[in-house]
C-alpha cells in the first residue's frame, strides 16, 4: 500500500520524470483509419486522459494496455462519444475518422452519427433482456429497416461472422440471457457488427470469460481485422501480443510508448514499459 | 411433549436448539461459556420475535374474523324486487306461487316465507311450546312488511281450524317447528284468486310474486294485480333506507369509474414525469428541488389535496361535484407516488444496458421506448396498483370535494354522448360504508361491515394482479 502511494505520488510531483516516448511508428496516412491528435479528456477537473495522439491504423488491431486507473476505457469510449451520455465532460483535441477527415469529437458532429459508425463491445457482456434474434438486429431496427428478410439475412451474417450462428441457429427466439457468458459476449459482438460499423470498440472482451470462450473471442478478432478497424482494452500481455498489431501503453493518463506490437514485445524503449511487460508492476 | 420439540426442530423459524452443541475436547469451559452467553441473545430475541408476529398474526386475524363474523352474511343474503326495482308495497304479501290441478281460474296459493316468532318463549313455557310442534298455530301480532323475517307476538295457540279461512294483517296462520333454537312459524298457504283478466300461468308457479289485495279478508284472497319478483342481492341492490334492501351497487360503480379516470390520468402523466425526471433532466438543483418536493408531495394528507380540488376543479374550473372532479382529485393523489414508482423502477436498469443501446446508435426516445420502460414496468405497474389501491380507500378528499352519500342512480351512459357520465354526481364505496356507519339503526352495521369486505377483497384483488404482473415481467427479464 504504502509503496503504491509513493509510487503515484512520485509520479504526479514529478511529471518529467516519465519519460513519455510517445508514437515510435511514422504511419503513412492513407493506411490510418483514425488519427488520434491532442486528445485531452476531463471528468469534471480530473483530466483522465492527457494529451493523447495516435494513429490508429486500418483494418488493423490497436491494443491498449497500462495499470488499472490509467485511462484505457476512458479514452476508448472517446471513440463513440460514450462521454456525452454523462453530464460535466469535456474531451478537447480531435479523433480524425479517414479517409473523409471527419472529427469525431468535433461538437458539430453527431454522436448518433458516430456510434452508427464506430460499434462497441463492453466488458461484461451485455445483451438485452430480449431473444437472440432482437439482440442482433436492433442496431438495424432503430435505423429503420422494416424488411423482415433484410434484417434476417443481415442477422445471419452477423451471428456467423461472430461464429456464433451453429450454436443459435434453432433457438434464435429465446432469451439471450440464457446463453453462456462466452455466448453472451459473442452474441454482444454480434450485435455490434450487424450494422457494419468501420471500426470496433473492444472494453476488456475477455475478462468476464474462461480460456475457452477467451480463445474463441480473440480467433474472432483475428478474422475481423480482415474487415475492419479494431481498438482493444486488454489487461492481458498474452492477449495483447497475440491478437494486435500495434499496441499503445498508458500511463496515468499519458501514452508512455506507442510501437508496433512485436517491437514493443521483444524490445520496449522505455523503462516503464519494460516493467509494465514484464509484469514487475501494475 | 417430544413432538412438540420435535416439530420446533424442524422449523427453521422458530426458537434455535438450545446450546447442546458439542465442542472439541481441547477448548476451554471459558470459551464455551461465552458462546453460551453469546447466543443467549439469539434465543432471547428469536422467541420474542416469534412471539411478537404470532401476537401481531393473532390480534389481525381477530380483526379480520369481527369483519366477516359481522358482515359475511349480508354479502348473500337479498331482497325481491318487481321488475322497476322495488321492494313489494305495504299493502302486498310477498310468496311463492303455487298451483294445483289443470284449472288455470282457480287453485292459486301462496305460501310465504318462514317468520321467526322473537319472543315465544315470553308467551308460553318450553313445554307448551314443544307440544305445539308440529301442530297448527295462530300468532297474534303485527305480521311483518316483505324483507323483514321476525315476528313479535302477543299470543301463540294452537288454531282448530285445518287451514285458515281468513287473512288478517294482524295474526298468522301456520305450522310451529323450532330450528337453530328459535321458534319458526311456517305459515299456511293463502288460497287466492286472480282478478278477471289477469293473465296467469304455468311459468309463474314457483316464483316469488308480489300479490296486491284489496280490503276482501275472506278467503281465497280477491287479488287486485300478481307481480313476478327476482331476487336481488347485496352488490345489485342501490341504497335504501331499510338495511335489508340497501346495496352498493351504486358506490361499487362509482369507485371503478373514479378509479378509471384517476388511471387514466395518473398512469401516463406519472410514468412521462418519472421518465423525463430520471433520463431527460439535467441533474440541477432545479431537478433536485423537484425530486425532493414529488417525494413531499406523496405525504400531503389527502383531505389537503380535497381542499385543493375544491378551489380549482369545483369552484374555478366549474367541474361539479362529479366523478371527472373526483378522479382528477384522486389522479393527483396518486400522481406522485407513480412517478416515484416509475423512478425506482429505472433506477434498477442497469447502466450497462442503457449503454449498450446507445452504442448501437439509439436515440434517447428508442432507449426509453425500447428499454428503458419495457424494462422497468413491472416496478412501475406495481407502484401504480399500490397507489391506486390507496385511491380507491380514500374518503377525505371526495367528502370535501362533494360526493353524495345517498345516490340511488347510475351515472346515465348513452352512446350519443359516450362520456356524460363523467359529470355526474357519485358516491364511492369507503363514502358509502362511511354513510352506513353513521346511521343510528343497528342494522346498517351489517351493511357497513359487508362493504368493507368488499372494499378489501377489491384492494386485495388489485395487489394480487400487481403482484402477477410483476412475476410474469421479471421472468422475462434478467441481467
Ligand atoms: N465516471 C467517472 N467520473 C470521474 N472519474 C472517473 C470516471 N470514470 C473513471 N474515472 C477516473 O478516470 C481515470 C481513468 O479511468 P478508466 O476507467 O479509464 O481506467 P482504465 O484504464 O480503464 O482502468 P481499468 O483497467 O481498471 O478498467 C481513473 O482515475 C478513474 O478514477
Ligand atoms: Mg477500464
Amino acid at each position: 500500500m504504502p509503496i503504491t502511494t509513493s509510487e503515484s505520488n512520485n509520479a504526479e510531483s514529478k511529471k518529467p520524470d516519465i519519460k513519455v516516448s510517445g508514437s515510435l511508428v511514422s504511419m503513412d496516412p492513407s493506411k490510418t483509419k483514425a488519427d488520434v491528435q491532442n486528445l485531452n479528456f476531463w471528468y469534471g477537473e480530473n483530466n483522465a486522459v492527457k494529451n493523447l495522439t495516435i494513429p490508429v491504423a486500418d483494418r488493423k488491431v490497436t491494443a491498449l494496455i497500462g495499470p488499472s486507473g490509467c485511462g484505457k476505457s476512458t479514452f476508448l469510449r472517446c471513440f463513440n462519444r460514450m462521454h456525452d451520455l454523462y453530464p460535466n465532460t469535456r474531451y478537447e483535441g480531435q479523433i480524425i475518422l479517414q479517409p473523409h477527415g471527419l472529427d469525431l469529437l468535433s461538437k458539430a458532429v453527431d454522436p448518433l452519427e458516430v456510434r452508427m459508425r464506430v460499434s462497441m463491445v463492453f466488458q461484461k457482456p451485455n445483451p438485452f433482456p430480449k431473444s437472440i434474434f432482437e439482440n442482433v438486429a436492433y442496431g438495424l431496427r432503430i435505423r429503420g429497416v422494416c424488411d423482415k428478410a433484410f434484417i434476417a439475412e443481415k442477422v445471419e451474417t452477423a451471428l456467423k461472422g461472430a461464429a456464433l450462428w451453429e450454436e443459435t441457429k434453432n433457438r434464435l427466439q429465446r432469451p439471450a440471457f440464457n446463453l453462456s457468458g462466452g455466448q453472451q459476449q459473442r452474441l454482444c459482438i454480434a450485435r455490434a457488427l450487424a450494422v457494419e460499423p468501420e471500426i470496433v470498440l473492444f472494453d476488456e472482451p475477455t475478462s468476464a470469460l474462461d480460456p475457452i470462450a477467451t480463445g474463441k473471442i480473440e480467433d474472432l478478432i483475428d478474422v475481423l481485422k480482415e474487415r475492419l478497424t479494431i481498438v482493444i482494452v486488454t489487461h492481458n500481455m498474452q492477449q495483447a501480443s497475440r491478437v494486435s498489431d500495434y499496441t499503445a501503453f498508458m500511463y496515468l493518463g499519458q501514452l508512455v510508448e506507442f510501437n508496433e506490437t512485436q517491437k514493443m514485445f521483444v524490445s520496449p524503449t522505455n523503462p516503464l514499459t519494460e516493467q509494465y511487460i514484464t509484469g514487475s508492476f501494475g | 411433549m417430544v413432538a412438540d420439540n420435535q416439530s420446533n426442530s424442524k422449523n427453521p423459524d422458530s426458537v434455535p436448539a438450545a446450546p447442546s452443541a458439542t465442542y472439541s475436547a481441547g477448548i476451554s469451559p471459558e470459551i464455551i461459556a461465552g458462546l453460551h452467553r453469546r447466543k443467549r441473545w439469539d434465543r432471547a430475541f428469536s422467541t420474542c420475535g416469534f412471539l411478537l408476529v404470532m401476537g401481531a398474526l393473532s390480534v389481525l386475524a381477530m380483526l379480520f374474523g369481527q369483519l366477516v363474523y359481522e358482515g359475511g352474511g349480508r354479502l348473500f343474503r337479498g331482497h325481491f324486487v318487481n321488475d322497476e326495482g322495488f321492494s313489494p308495497k305495504i299493502n302486498e304479501i310477498a310468496g311463492i306461487l303455487q298451483h294445483s290441478g289443470d284449472d288455470f281460474a282457480s287453485n292459486w296459493e301462496l305460501a310465504q316465507r318462514p317468520l321467526t316468532i322473537a319472543n315465544a318463549s315470553e308467551r308460553l313455557t318450553a313445554e307448551e311450546l314443544t307440544s305445539l310442534i308440529g301442530k297448527k298455530v295462530i300468532v297474534d301480532g303485527d305480521v311483518p312488511s316483505t324483507g323483514l323475517s321476525e315476528m313479535e307476538s302477543n299470543t301463540i295457540a294452537a288454531s282448530d281450524e285445518e287451514s285458515p279461512k281468513k287473512y288478517s294483517k294482524v295474526s298468522l296462520h301456520g305450522t310451529l317447528s323450532q330450528s337453530g333454537g328459535s321458534w319458526v312459524v311456517t305459515p299456511s298457504p293463502l288460497a287466492i284468486l286472480p282478478a278477471e283478466g289477469q293473465p296467469l300461468d304455468k311459468s309463474w308457479v314457483g316464483n316469488q310474486v308480489a300479490v296486491g289485495f284489496g280490503l276482501a279478508k275472506s278467503l281465497p284472497l280477491k287479488t287486485k294485480s300478481i307481480e313476478k319478483l327476482s331476487f336481488q342481492n347485496f352488490f345489485a341492490s342501490k341504497p335504501s333506507s331499510k338495511a335489508e334492501e340497501a346495496g352498493i351497487l351504486t358506490a361499487l360503480v362509482g369507485s371503478v369509474l373514479v378509479v378509471v379516470v384517476t388511471m387514466c390520468l395518473a398512469i401516463p402523466l406519472g410514468i412521462a414525469a418519472g421518465v423525463w425526471l430520471e433520463e431527460y433532466a439535467k441533474k440541477n438543483w432545479l431537478t433536485a428541488l423537484i425530486e425532493i418536493n414529488i417525494a413531499n408531495l406523496a405525504g400531503v394528507p389527502s383531505i389537503v389535496w380535497g381542499l385543493m380540488a375544491l378551489g380549482i376543479f369545483v369552484y374555478f374550473l366549474d367541474l361539479g361535484r362529479s366523478i371527472l372532479t373526483a378522479g382528477l382529485t384522486l389522479g393527483l393523489l396518486v400522481l406522485p407516488i407513480v412517478i416515484m414508482a416509475t423512478r425506482e423502477a429505472i433506477r434498477t436498469i442497469p447502466s450497462h444496458i442503457r449503454e449498450a443501446s446507445y452504442a448501437c446508435g439509439a436515440t434517447k426516445w428508442q432507449t426509453v421506448r425500447h428499454h428503458v420502460i419495457p424494462y422497468s414496468m413491472g416496478g412501475i405497474l406495481t407502484g401504480t396498483i399500490i397507489g391506486l389501491s390507496r385511491a380507491i380507500g380514500e374518503t377525505a378528499p371526495l367528502i370535501t370535494i362533494g360526493a353524495l352519500t345517498f345516490v340511488t342512480s347510475l351515472p346515465a351512459f348513452s352512446w350519443s354522448n359516450p362520456f356524460a357520465w363523467l359529470n355526474s354526481g357519485f358516491t364511492v364505496m369507503p363514502i358509502q360504508i362511511f354513510g352506513w356507519v353513521s346511521r343510528p339503526q343497528e342494522d346498517f352495521r351489517e351493511n357497513a361491515a359487508a362493504a368493507s369486505i368488499v372494499l378489501l377483497a377489491l384492494t386485495l384483488a388489485l395487489n394480487t394482479t400487481a403482484i402477477y404482473f410483476r412475476n410474469q415481467l421479471r421472468k422475462k427479464i434478467k441481467w
